[in-house]
């Protein structure tokens, strides 16, 4: 036998990524970060229709911003788990918007052009600061810390990790965990409730793919090419 | 906006026996054809303003039960969306071409490896970009494609569209018969496209057709 052949581990870890349900400020278009909005109906609709789509998944442990959208929307996948305790992490908040949290986009927009212009623009991006928040540079660093941290704490080679975030604290984990450019994690959309699946590579181990990408297939019944109908 | 779908080729023997097979005309098993029909009845109801396949066997096979459905479709074929042309490798285990070109792995080096007589990553990733770039933009700002291609074929197309280093292709799996989509608004088009759906297989385990 090939040593190659040896190596293949043929259950490679797991992390699936959710992104948390409906809020007012997603349907507002409000700079929602650490601002701690519930769920809307819809959006708890969404988690529970999460939550049966993932009853059925055995999953050694479950990660979540510690904000009440993410928390509510882990809730609703625990309630098929009752033996999983949600660890919760500060670290896997949404951006600090700083003096912006709450303000809808379009006046931040109206307010400051320049500073908006930056922020729309993927290629000036990543070195935004958000008056009284936090800097993107600071957010890469410290979700790449907790990503670090939650990968290292589940070293079993079939481990089976689920992990609650937001939108952009996802980006930023997904991209430090498949090791993309900083500048890259932007090009990768995830919607609420979204699943996303990353497998660790069978032949090299700390190599992640991604096998499924922003999956809501739940929310419908029917996965979103179907939208394309006209 | 423009949605570009990238659909992978059903199941091959090839992919059964884990075998490198670019340019070397695979067909379908019983079961791609299985994996084509759902593809098919999952696509039936969508609108595509284009529709695109590497003119490879498998893809062609795994295109056709759609296009029976929707008899409506026409479907222009290339040979820029074949898979890497492996050259002398072509036919080749994986696990005996992971062994006598273990740089092929290299994260950093792997893109350049030329096999003997086929192409680099690189090259065959520029060779898919071209064509790719060259389709959106036939079709301007408001369109829905659709193309059927192969793994490393659509890696590469998403990976270029979407500003990715070659080598992040990598990062990206795909699933026979999966479905993935990238997006682009004009506005945001110069930015990079955006991955909005990968490796979906929903209709392979358990989908009811409808409509």
């Amino acid at each position: 036998m090939s040593t190659s052949e040896l190596i293949v581990n043929p259950s490679p870890r797991t992390i699936t990524l959710v992104r948390h349900g409906e809020t007012q400020g997603n349907i507002d278009d409000k700079a929602h970060g650490h601002f701690d909005a519930p769920l809307t109906e819809l959006g708890r609709r969404q988690a529970e229709a999460l939550g049966k789509r993932l009853a059925g998944t055995k999953f050694d442990a479950i990660y979540s911003s510690d904000l009440q959208r993410a928390v509510d929307t882990a809730n609703a996948i625990t309630a098929h788990h009752p033996d999983l305790q949600i660890q919760t992490r500060p670290q896997l908040r949404e951006y600090h918007f700083g003096d912006y949290e709450d303000s809808l986009w379009d006046e931040v927009g109206d307010a400051e052009p320049d500073f908006y212009r930056r922020w729309k623009n993927l290629s000036t991006r990543i070195d935004i600061e958000f008056p009284g928040g936090e800097t993107m540079r600071g957010i890469w660093d410290r979700v790449g810390a907790c990503a670090n941290e939650i990968v290292s704490n589940h070293q079993d080679e079939n481990a089976r990790i689920l992990i609650v975030a937001h939108g952009g604290s996802l980006q930023a984990l997904f991209a430090h965990i498949l090791k993309l450019r900083n500048t890259n994690q932007w090009c990768f959309m995830f919607e609420n409730t979204s699943v996303t699946e990353l497998y660790e590579h069978p032949y090299t181990p700390d190599m992640w793919r991604v096998g499924l990408f922003n999956d809501t297939s739940h929310l419908n019944g029917i996965g979103r090419i179907d939208r394309s109908r006209r | 906006m423009t949605t570009l779908y990238l659909v992978r080729h059903g199941e091959t023997d090839g992919n059964v026996a884990d075998i490198a097979s670019g340019f070397t005309d695979d067909e379908l098993t019983e079961k791609g054809r299985a994996q084509a029909e759902l593809l098919g009845q999952r696509l039936k109801n969508c609108h595509f303003d284009a529709i695109y396949s590497s003119d490879s066997k498998r893809t062609l096979q795994t295109a056709e039960p759609f296009l029976k459905l929707r008899p409506d479709y026409s479907i222009e074929t290339s040979p820029e969306l074949r898979e890497r042309w492996f050259g002398d490798c072509e036919g080749y285990p994986w696990h005996r071409l992971r062994e006598e070109y273990p740089e092929l792995l290299d994260p950093d080096l792997g893109s350049d490896v030329k096999l003997p007589g086929g192409e680099s990553d690189r090259e065959h990733s520029e060779r898919v970009a071209r064509f790719t770039r060259e389709i959106v933009t036939r079709h301007g700002d408001d369109a829905t494609i659709l193309m059927f291609s192969h793994g490393g074929s659509i890696k590469a197309a998403a990976a270029h569209m979407c500003l990715l280093r070659v080598s992040d292709k990598w990062r990206l799996k795909t699933d026979n018969a999966g479905i993935s989509s990238i997006i682009s608004e004009p506005t945001w088009r110069d930015d990079g496209w955006q991955i909005d759906l990968w490796n979906d297989t929903y209709h392979l385990n358990g989908f009811q057709p409808h409509g």
